[in-house]
């Protein structure tokens, strides 16, 4: 039994990271309908990133990383209003075939310059490092992040229901031709929520690139976990994204407790169960 | 014709000209934000927003007047009871009532309404036409493009038909009869 509730709680810790690197994703298709398909790979050069300027700085990652989130706010920013925008309109296809893309290119990029050895971020003692309650133990590293997915989240959630960017991001996503007519600019709000969304994906960068070991290639995993976190969430809802990552992350870890190598399976079967059942997710609003 | 004015549609040939300067070639929120609004035909509201934060939303071109929002809910009184509620469950006139004061909010120079009347009670119409003249009374240009003219007339200052894209007809509305705007707006001789 004690098994099993370990099961339980290492999987909400699994899913304080999948919720963590949803966040952005979340933002940018719940506002945007903006599927973008380098997400995954977006995070791995976020880890990359900062890898290199902690080496080059030699300086903790911990001290890359607010380098890394600035810069990263700036090139969503850029890369949206450069790129990402000239792909918006009815017709999907051309933002997926450009993420797409893009994806492919960071990979190729990252192979190219950092070659396929596995890496992993040197953020000290605290990896190591648990708390136990009686049997259980649970990693103080997997808690930080956990408790950061909460923060950025309510963060986010407060920008966007008390602040007048937020209504105006509240808005577009409402409907972005009549926000338009308030003088609203919304190609503004999409490069800031892009720039948002990247630097999301430089903190879930950071922490996947310590808690486990990373390489070019672990990209494409990381969005499937992402966007499965986002739609068991339900689309357009930051909490519900952070249920969702703890969603896929719990049936992942009970069925690797049930049986070993079930884990990712059982993921994706929760996921198909709740499109099938519930395909505006957990916390969805009702389209 | 007044999607063109707002720049949500392009404008193959002419000019467009606003308080004497050209909008063409400038983008919707900058428009908006040199003082044109537009009320949508379909009363497009932000149906997740409050009312409030629908409201709050028009004061987004940073621009200053009479309006604020308590202007807005004394013109609109009957908004003050649904401020906290999402603008999507409204009824039509309620709906109707947020975008105009949302349009309003943004303290225009020149208000533009589309289609008004379309699929509200007639008491309803002539409630939002009273305000919609008080506005007028402000000093702020109203343009209304309406279908049924006859709530319309009672309270313009002047009217135009339009026949194929040409004025066909303009002048105050107690110098009209019907028939001569029947006659312009179907194209037909005055006998």
């Amino acid at each position: 039994m004690i098994d099993y509730v370990n099961a339980v709680l290492q999987g909400i810790l699994l899913g304080g990271l999948y919720a963590l690197f949803a966040t952005g994703l979340s933002l940018a298709f719940g506002v945007m309908r903006f599927v973008n398909l380098a997400h995954g790979d977006l995070a791995v050069l976020g880890a990359y990133l900062i890898l290199s300027t902690s080496t080059l700085l030699g300086v903790s990652p911990w001290l890359a990383l607010p380098i890394v989130i600035v810069g990263g706010a700036g090139l969503g920013f850029v890369t949206q209003a450069g790129l990402f925008n000239r792909t918006l309109g009815d017709n999907p296809m051309p933002s997926i075939l450009v993420t797409f893309g893009l994806g492919v290119v960071i990979q190729n990029g990252l192979l190219e310059h950092y070659s396929a050895t596995q890496q992993r971020l040197d953020i000290g003692s605290i990896v190591t490092k648990s708390v136990s309650f009686g049997k259980i133990s649970l990693g103080v590293l997997p808690l930080v992040i956990l408790a950061t997915a909460i923060v950025l989240l309510a963060v986010l959630e407060v920008a966007l229901r008390t602040t007048r960017f937020g209504r105006a991001f509240r808005a577009t996503a409402d409907d972005a031709r009549t926000a338009q007519l308030s003088g609203i600019d919304d190609r503004v709000m999409y490069a800031s929520a892009m720039g948002i969304s990247f630097a999301t994906l430089a903190i879930a960068g950071f922490f996947l690139g310590s808690r486990t070991t990373f390489a070019p290639a672990v990209g494409p995993a990381l969005l499937l976990f992402g966007f499965e976190a986002v739609v068991i969430g339900g689309i357009g809802s930051l909490w519900g994204t952070l249920l969702g990552g703890v969603v896929l992350g719990v049936s992942q870890t009970l069925a690797n407790q049930i049986s070993i190598g079930w884990d990712l399976l059982a993921g994706h079967l929760v996921f198909l169960a709740i499109l099938l059942f519930r395909p505006n997710g957990l916390l969805g609003a009702k389209q | 014709m007044l999607r063109a004015i707002v720049g949500h549609v392009d404008v193959s040939a002419g000019e467009i000209e606003v308080g004497g300067s050209s909008v063409l070639g400038r983008r919707t929120f900058k428009r908006a934000r040199s003082g044109i609004a537009l009320v949508p035909e379909g009363r497009n509201v932000f149906g997740s927003l409050t009312v409030l934060d629908n409201l709050r939303v028009g004061a987004h071109t940073r621009r200053t007047g009479r309006w604020d929002l308590d202007a807005i809910l004394e013109t609109f009184p009957l908004l003050r009871e649904h401020l906290h509620r999402p603008a999507g469950v409204l009824s039509g006139g309620q709906k109707q009532a947020v975008a105009i004061g949302r349009a309003l909010m943004s303290n225009p120079d020149l208000l533009l309404l589309d289609e008004v009347s379309l699929g509200l009670a007639p008491i309803v119409v002539r409630d939002l036409y009273r305000s919609i003249r008080s506005v007028a009374d402000t000093g702020t240009t109203v343009l209304v493009v309406e279908q049924d003219i006859t709530q319309a007339l009672e309270f313009a200052d002047t009217v135009h038909c339009l026949l194929e894209g040409c004025i066909a007809l303009s002048g105050r509305p107690d110098e009209l009869t019907l028939d001569e705007i029947r006659a312009a707006y179907f194209g037909t001789v005055v006998r």
